[in-house]
């Protein structure tokens, strides 16, 4: 879980990650995966502070970036002043994306969110 | 080692066809240090032989890992005769320069730069004498290519005296500093550099590398040489804020910035980031007057080798303009 360090930096930091990842992996003969598919699989990231663009549909150009929409978690920073309004979700994210960051993605990642649940 | 890299000469008569291009980063390195000696004081040349030359990095000679290839040259670099790749001048013409038809090539020298060397007095002089070298044995043998300006950025005075002596000499197109620096580039300790450069009308090239001191990686020592190849963009990602934060190109705003092998994937985010943070808390420093991204997009240029090309559409296309790369 990485929490609180922006989102948009991850897709270019991958493509560096898994440039270098292809031309040194005999250095590190342990990563057998791309470096992208390891952080799909076992990294999170929480959604405030977020560092997003001037408009949504750059904004969901970057998961298509990163190809997958499961990476974001929904998240306020409370008592941090991070976003201006009462929404803490960048305006203009579609319906389908805002629940997968605040309903489904919290659900799949916590185990124990789920059994304290009714 | 790769094996299997393909070489990328073409023939000259390919080239005759081809579009005349600007190649913003090639290499020159002596073959030895001996090389230089011809041009460097015989005071530091004494120095140089019994003491060396200390880089702020420990006491260690060196790179700080194991690079993927001899001095992470391509293999079909190497010029016949068991010589250094890029020293030599005829080789580069006939391996790089006519097949590609390079029409302008800017010689950026960082095998060695001396301008983080320890000695204060040993880093001026090697600067100076590099700078004499590119003269003599590059751009006066060469009319396609440009020398950068050699500075010892850690003395920025006298970096800035290094500037103005080489101001009027047209063989040299930009000055050179390396990214990892002692402090941060956009510190006021480093505005000499910026002020003399203006003046000059050269422009910054920022090359990714360089010992300043700290950790390679901004959150401390990584164990593999790839973390470190990968920790340049996060570097030259907090040498971009520093300079547009701190207020440089507020001070300077004709000085034009360029960032060589930073990759410039990241960009956009930076922009982002950054004018997200100065609009809330933009009292803190007041000299930074103007929205970071719109800084970025007049002062700042970037290189384009390091990037993968199958990306470039995608980049453009989240980058509010399509300006990021050139060279």
């Amino acid at each position: 879980m990485l929490i609180e360090s922006g989102i948009t930096w991850l897709p270019p930091c991958l493509w560096r990650l898994t440039k270098f990842w292809r031309g040194l992996r005999s250095e590190v003969p342990w990563v057998e995966r791309s470096p992208i598919e390891i952080v799909r699989e076992h990294v999170r990231l929480t959604l405030q502070p977020v560092d997003a663009p001037p408009t949504s549909a750059q904004l969901e150009r970057l998961w298509e970036h990163i190809g997958s929409d499961e990476l974001l978690l929904f998240s306020t920073d409370y008592p941090h002043w991070q976003f201006d309004g009462d929404s803490p979700l960048p305006c203009g994210l579609s319906e389908a994306l805002g629940r997968k960051i605040m309903i489904d993605n919290p659900m799949a990642t916590y185990p124990r969110l789920r059994e304290t649940l009714p | 080692m790769n094996e299997l890299a393909v070489p990328l000469v073409r023939s000259s008569r390919d080239a005759m066809t081809r579009i005349a291009i600007a190649d913003c980063d090639v290499h020159p390195t002596p073959n030895s240090i001996a090389d230089l000696q011809p041009y460097l004081d015989p005071r530091w040349w004494r120095h140089l032989q019994t003491f060396g030359a200390m880089r702020r990095h420990g006491c260690l000679t060196g790179s700080a890992y194991p690079k993927g290839s001899p001095g992470a040259n391509r293999r079909d670099a190497a010029p016949p005769g068991g010589r250094k790749p890029g020293s030599s001048l005829d080789f580069m013409q006939t391996h790089h320069l006519d097949p590609n038809n390079v029409q302008l090539g800017i010689l950026n020298m960082i095998s060695p730069h001396p301008g983080g060397v320890q000695n204060p007095g040993l880093s001026a002089a090697m600067c100076a004498a590099i700078n004499d070298w590119q003269v003599a044995e590059w751009t006066s043998r060469d009319s396609r290519l440009r020398a950068s300006v050699m500075v010892p950025y850690e003395q920025p005075m006298d970096a800035a005296a290094e500037i103005d002596r080489r101001a009027g000499d047209p063989n040299f197109a930009q000055v050179l500093l390396l990214s990892r620096t002692s402090e941060p580039l956009g510190g006021r300790r480093y505005w000499p550099i910026y002020e003399a450069a203006a003046r000059a009308n050269l422009p910054i090239g920022v090359h990714a590398f360089g010992y300043g001191g700290a950790p390679l990686t901004s959150s401390g020592w990584p164990s593999f040489y790839i973390e470190e190849m990968i920790g340049h963009a996060s570097c030259c990602q907090s040498v971009t804020t520093s300079m547009i934060i701190e207020g440089v190109f507020d001070k300077f705003p004709t000085l034009r910035v360029i960032l060589v092998e930073s990759g410039f994937a990241w960009v956009p985010s930076l922009g982002w980031r950054m004018d997200k943070n100065w609009k809330t808390i933009k009292a803190e420093n007041p000299a930074a007057t103007r929205l970071p991204s719109e800084v970025l997009r007049q002062s700042i240029w970037f290189t384009t080798h390091r990037w993968r090309n199958r990306r470039r559409r995608r980049i453009c296309s989240t980058s509010s303009n399509g300006s990021a790369g050139t060279g």
